[in-house]
């Protein structure tokens, strides 16, 4: 009897073992102040430099509203802000700040430069919004959506196309190369050049002189500024349904797959000798010596930006309709110990990260609510965590549950119960596949629709835009009547893209959050016996959160009436 | 007759539901009286079973395909032969569908849970006292896949070609392995249990087989 109760002991002190730790104590981030910044998104971080906030929305486009920069001062007051009548959708690319200098192509004063979808790179006066230069691209449904870098004197911008260099002091073009078509690619400044990524997965080594090669040939779209590591050029590669880590011998030119992981990547960040990389399903971080490895993972969903605060912290946003920003900690080997959630009261879709300065943090979000925060008497920064996520019991509660189950079962059979072995074995099995359905069924439909995707037929209507043409397209169908909006990019999900076209049309669109996925209740407040949606007439396999599409697909919901 | 073709294959009218449910309970009363000499008491047996796996269909009804139906009709089609079998398939698709959603797929469901019926006619689960268990629990897992392919049949519309329907399928074949698994844990757990407790409604073969030796005996 002794034995078998310090058996159990023991099984209870290993499960006891396995469960982290966390940090309760209160949140010492306070809200100093909030701005609406109007219709549209904040996608990508804001810029805190001398005194002031500058951060720039992308458009709704529900109606005259159009995208803007803004500078506010460290109490929340507008100073100026700056509108381009001209542009298009997603202005992602990150503002940035250069301080004045002097070089062989003449002095410059110090600059906020943007890049706009519409192709146009402008410099302003940080002080007043006003027009320093500005500089055209090429523009193929959209213009400029990566990150700008500096090059001693210049300016090298990621073109919807190519690649520009162009003089920091007048925007005059030292060079434009064209390379092939890019969506948030940005632009990697080494000494021997310049490396940018694009749609079709080449990596691309573009000299000083302009003169551009294929560097890697890897299956997918690039779509951030690759990284230099110790063991050569990281890039995170989007697939439809997945994503894989790869490093490039700068050498050799040979890519090493690192890893796979999940779809829609984030925009991987380095700091030293480590990367964090993010997707729909993780936040992995690598170390980065002579080889990159895998250090560990943290399930979540996260497809912007990441930013390190020190070494040991990493934060992001999480791009779900609940989202939140959260803030991963690391251990000195690298390995996310634990992660904590940081919420607003605008939680929700988000892909821009957090910016700091000191005691300051400011950050915004799809909501397009710019929220600038302050630290109390406990310093986040150089503490523990202090806003810790409630621990989520249930699946160590289930192992354990399941556990004792086998257990049983195994001491029914040392009693020679085999019929009682069976009982409890079977039904283990049946409530540990119950467990694992949703993310079962989703892998395997997401599998299915993978191997079935060359069959998808053509959905394209003559009657539709031309413009319209290799952009996503979403078609309501009701008592077949339909209402159809177009032209939309850069969508990832399903649901991404019906939420998108919903804001377009001013369709009301309820979903309703479930074990399997969301789930559309209802459109403009029709819900019949359900909604159904087909990509590219293929009827599609698992709820829309979880489904991916391409950058040009044809996404059909139609309502169904018993 | 049929409004549109949605989710579960074409969407029936009123009247159109109206007629498919007629004919499943006429098929199912036709089923039950061309049985043999039923007695009162075998009746009242098998009305009780049908509405407790009825209650069991619509109390397990958030779970993901498993499904009580399926091992019961197999049980039911073994124990009372093939038509009353049917009759208890066709009964407890109807009660329980009007309870959790009737339409076009309640003719698939039920055309599948007798077939399973059917296929456990077909085999020789042995007696009470030497219950082949092996041979219920084959037979539950692959009565899932039979069911599931016949009730997929409902999905199947004017212009979907066979490729579709077989990715259709493909898509669901996480679903198919855990109905099997549900199967297999009913057939475990109740079993033999539920195999001992229709012994209690003989049938028509036993019936037939007993009137033989009667009068034989009697001669």
């Amino acid at each position: 009897m002794i034995r078998r109760m310090a058996i159990l002991c023991m099984l209870f002190a290993l499960c006891a073992a396995a469960f982290p730790v966390q940090a309760t104590s209160e949140a010492s981030w306070q809200l100093d102040w909030e701005v609406d910044l109007g219709e549209g998104y904040i996608s990508t971080k804001p810029v805190i430099a001398n005194e002031t906030v500058f951060v720039r929305s992308s458009g709704f486009w529900t109606g005259d509203e159009r995208p803007q920069v803004f500078a506010f001062s460290l109490e929340g007051e507008q100073r100026w802000n700056r509108t381009s009548a001209t542009t298009v959708q997603h202005d992602m690319s990150p503002l940035i700040l250069i301080a004045n200098g002097t070089g062989p192509c003449g002095s410059w004063p110090e600059l906020l430069v943007v890049g706009w979808a519409d192709g146009t790179v402008e410099a302003l006066n940080p002080e007043n919004g006003t027009l320093v230069w500005n500089q055209s691209s090429f523009v193929q449904g959209w213009g400029i959506t990566g990150a700008l870098a500096v090059d001693g004197d210049h300016l090298v911008v990621p073109t919807r196309n190519g690649l520009m260099r162009i003089c920091l002091s007048d925007g005059t073009i030292d060079f434009d190369v064209e390379l092939d078509l890019g969506w948030r690619n940005g632009v990697l400044v080494t000494d021997d050049g310049f490396y940018i990524g694009d749609e079709a997965g080449t990596l691309w080594h573009v000299n000083r002189e302009g003169n551009a090669s294929s560097f890697a040939s890897l299956e997918g779209s690039i779509r951030h500024p690759p990284l230099l590591t110790n063991a050569g050029i990281l890039v995170h590669v989007q697939h439809p349904t997945s994503s894989a880590i790869y490093t490039i011998n700068l050498s050799n030119e040979t890519p090493i797959l690192l890893h796979e992981s999940g779809p829609s990547p984030a925009i991987p960040s380095m700091k030293g000798d480590y990367v964090v990389t993010g997707d729909s399903s993780f936040l992995s971080t690598f170390e980065c010596q002579q080889h990159c490895t895998l250090r560990s993972q943290y399930s979540t969903t996260t497809n912007g930006e990441l930013v390190w605060v020190e070494m040991n912290r990493i934060w992001y946003s999480v791009n779900l309709p609940t989202g939140h920003w959260s803030m991963a900690s690391l251990n000195q080997t690298g390995a996310i110990t634990n992660s904590t959630k940081f919420s607003t009261s605008h939680d929700g879709y988000g892909t821009a990260a957090p910016a700091f300065d000191g005691q300051r943090m400011v950050m915004g979000n799809d909501a397009g609510i710019l929220m600038m925060f302050t630290l109390g008497q406990e310093s986040l920064l150089d503490s523990e965590p202090v806003i810790s996520e409630p621990y989520d019991w249930t699946p160590a509660f289930g192992a354990f549950i399941l556990i004792c189950f086998l257990f049983v079962g195994a001491y029914s059979t040392s009693l020679q119960r085999i019929d009682w072995a069976w009982k409890i074995v079977v039904l283990t099995m049946l409530i540990s596949m119950l467990l694992l359905m949703p993310d079962l069924s989703s892998s395997w439909s997401q599998t299915v629709s993978e191997q079935t995707a060359s069959e998808k037929s053509d959905q394209w209507n003559n009657t539709w835009p031309e413009a319209w043409a290799g952009t996503q397209i979403v078609v309501i169908e009701i008592d077949g009547e339909q209402e159809i909006v177009g032209g939309l990019l850069g969508h990832e999900t399903a649901l991404d893209l019906t939420l998108a076209a919903a804001q377009d049309a001013s369709w009301e669109v309820e979903v309703e959050s479930t074990e399997l996925g969301a789930f559309v209740v209802s459109i403009n407040g029709e819900e019949g016996s359900g909604w159904e949606y087909f990509l590219d007439g293929e009827r599609a396999g698992q709820s829309s959160d979880l489904q991916p599409v391409s950058e040009s697909t044809v996404l059909e919901w139609r309502l169904v009436r018993r | 007759m049929f409004q549109a073709f949605g989710v579960h294959g074409p969407e029936l009218t009123p009247f159109a539901d109206m007629v498919i449910d007629l004919l499943l309970a006429g098929i199912a009363f036709a089923l039950l009286i061309s049985a043999p000499r039923t007695s009162k008491y075998d009746v009242a047996l098998l009305a009780t079973f049908v509405v407790s796996v009825t209650a069991l269909r619509v109390l397990l009804q958030p779970v993901p395909n498993v499904q009580p139906v399926t091992v019961a009709a197999l049980l039911v089609g073994a124990q009372l032969g093939a038509r009353r079998g049917v009759a208890f398939a066709v009964l407890v698709t109807l009660l329980s569908n009007t309870l959790i959603g009737d339409g076009w797929w309640t003719l698939f469901q039920a055309i599948g849970w007798g077939a399973v019926a059917v296929f456990g006619s077909l085999i020789n689960f042995g007696t009470v006292e030497r219950f082949h268990s092996g041979r219920l629990y084959l037979a539950a897992a692959g009565s899932a896949f039979l069911f599931d392919f016949i009730a997929s049949l409902s999905i199947y519309t004017p212009g979907m070609t066979l490729g579709e329907f077989a990715v259709y399928l493909a898509h669901g074949l996480p679903f198919d392995v855990l109905h099997a698994l549900g199967n297999l844990t009913f057939a475990v757990w109740f079993g033999h249990f539920v195999f001992r407790t229709l012994e209690a409604i003989e049938s028509p073969e036993q019936l037939e087989q007993a009137v033989v030796e009667d009068n034989v005996v009697n001669g």
